[in-house]
């Protein structure tokens, strides 16, 4: 999506000046627009998140280490019908110490087969002696696992004992000016921003709010127009 | 001199002009709600939202020409542009009641449209656009 400017040039006098104006609005509005624009960000709370503490700590341990145990967990996750990423699932989410009850290994009061198959998993888990061993493990100390997570494309903020993972910024990076070009008497350059979902971040659909950011920095530096058209006029003798 | 009172007059005047319309009022089962509606809305519904608010100063006055989206949210395409219709009816070009501002003028300047498909796969249209409504305020 775009917003484009348009301004008449009626002489050539002034026309480089009007060039320059609107490539100064332009970038104008385009530094607004990236600082409005949002940035996906979410609380490292689920296993399934990058930032997670306890997936960080997986990603910690040494290549070796690493390798073996992910032989190990391919093997125990084969005893139960688990897939080794859904073993690793169940180490990153906590499971270790939440499914511990063996009754769970039925699938709970309700009977859940995904209940039963995290039960089984964690037994599996704990027979091999993997559940003691990932207990042992020390803790990381937070810039580590944020350089650890900046590796893997996010940006995590501590705050206290809170951590802040940022995980977007293709908006913003795609955010860019189209260049003045000169049709006739009409120059044209526009603000774009080329993310896909950029549409559905400046208006609102039906389950998310707006948050827009391309219209209101178009609208901030609308005068800055208004004050270069009526300068061109003065010049002209208008 | 007057402190600025800002978009929050402008929004409730904007909501009760809406509310006016009997029609649109009973044909948008699901309310009428700021920003997005709440889980479990009855379709078709009305989303209004801020969209821009610039504050111009003058000599002793303060122009606010600030922009409103305002989508009408339905499970039939025909239905929601007939509301969507009503809701231009009732704010082109009309005098909106806001407090302690005076209204210079109302106008749809841009059309939206959209289709999605949501949770149970049913398609939802999204028609509406954006109001942009000037006021002015004497400081």
């Amino acid at each position: 999506m775009a917003y484009t400017l348009n301004r008449s040039a009626a002489t050539n006098l002034v026309a480089r000046r009007v060039d320059l104006g609107i490539d100064i609005t332009l970038n104008r509005i385009k530094g607004l627009a990236k600082s409005l624009a949002p940035v996906r960000k979410t609380k490292p709370t689920g296993g399934r998140n990058r930032a997670d503490p306890a997936e960080v700590r997986f990603y910690r341990r040494t290549t070796r280490e690493r390798v073996e145990t992910t032989q190990a967990l391919g093997e125990i996750g084969q005893q139960v019908g688990a897939t080794a990423q859904q073993t690793a699932d169940a180490i990153n989410m906590g499971d270790t110490r939440k499914y511990t009850d063996t009754r769970l290994a039925t699938g709970g009061k309700k009977g859940n087969p995904d209940t039963a198959r995290r039960a089984r998993l964690v037994k599996a888990l704990a027979d091999a002696g993997l559940v003691a061993k990932l207990a042992r493990r020390g803790p990381v100390r937070a810039d580590t696992k944020a350089d650890v997570a900046r590796l893997h494309g996010v940006r995590v903020e501590f705050e206290g004992n809170v951590a802040t993972a940022f995980v977007g910024g293709t908006l913003r990076k795609s955010i860019r000016v189209v260049n003045a070009r000169r049709t006739g008497n009409v120059i044209r350059g526009s603000v774009r921003a080329d993310a896909p979902y950029a549409k559905y971040v400046e208006f609102p659909t039906h389950r998310t709010k707006a948050q827009p950011f391309l219209l209101p920095a178009f609208k901030a530096y609308a005068g800055d127009s208004t004050k270069l058209a009526k300068e061109i006029r003065r010049q002209q003798g208008g | 001199m007057t402190a600025p009172t800002g978009t929050a007059p402008i929004a409730r005047a904007l909501v009760q002009l809406l509310r006016s319309n009997p029609t649109l009022k009973s044909g948008l089962t699901g309310g009428i709600h700021e920003g997005v509606a709440p889980l479990g809305s009855v379709f078709p519904w009305l989303v209004y939202n801020l969209q821009y608010g610039p504050m111009e100063y003058g000599w002793g006055d303060l122009t606010i020409p600030s922009g409103y989206t305002v989508v009408v949210f339905g499970r039939d395409q025909v239905e929601a542009r007939n509301l969507d219709g009503l809701v231009v009816e009732t704010l082109h070009d009309v005098e909106l009641s806001v407090e302690g501002q005076t209204t210079l003028f109302s106008r749809r300047i841009l059309d939206l449209s959209s289709a999605d498909v949501d949770d149970e796969g049913q398609k939802v249209y999204g028609i509406g656009g954006v109001h942009e409504l000037w006021t002015s305020q004497t400081l």
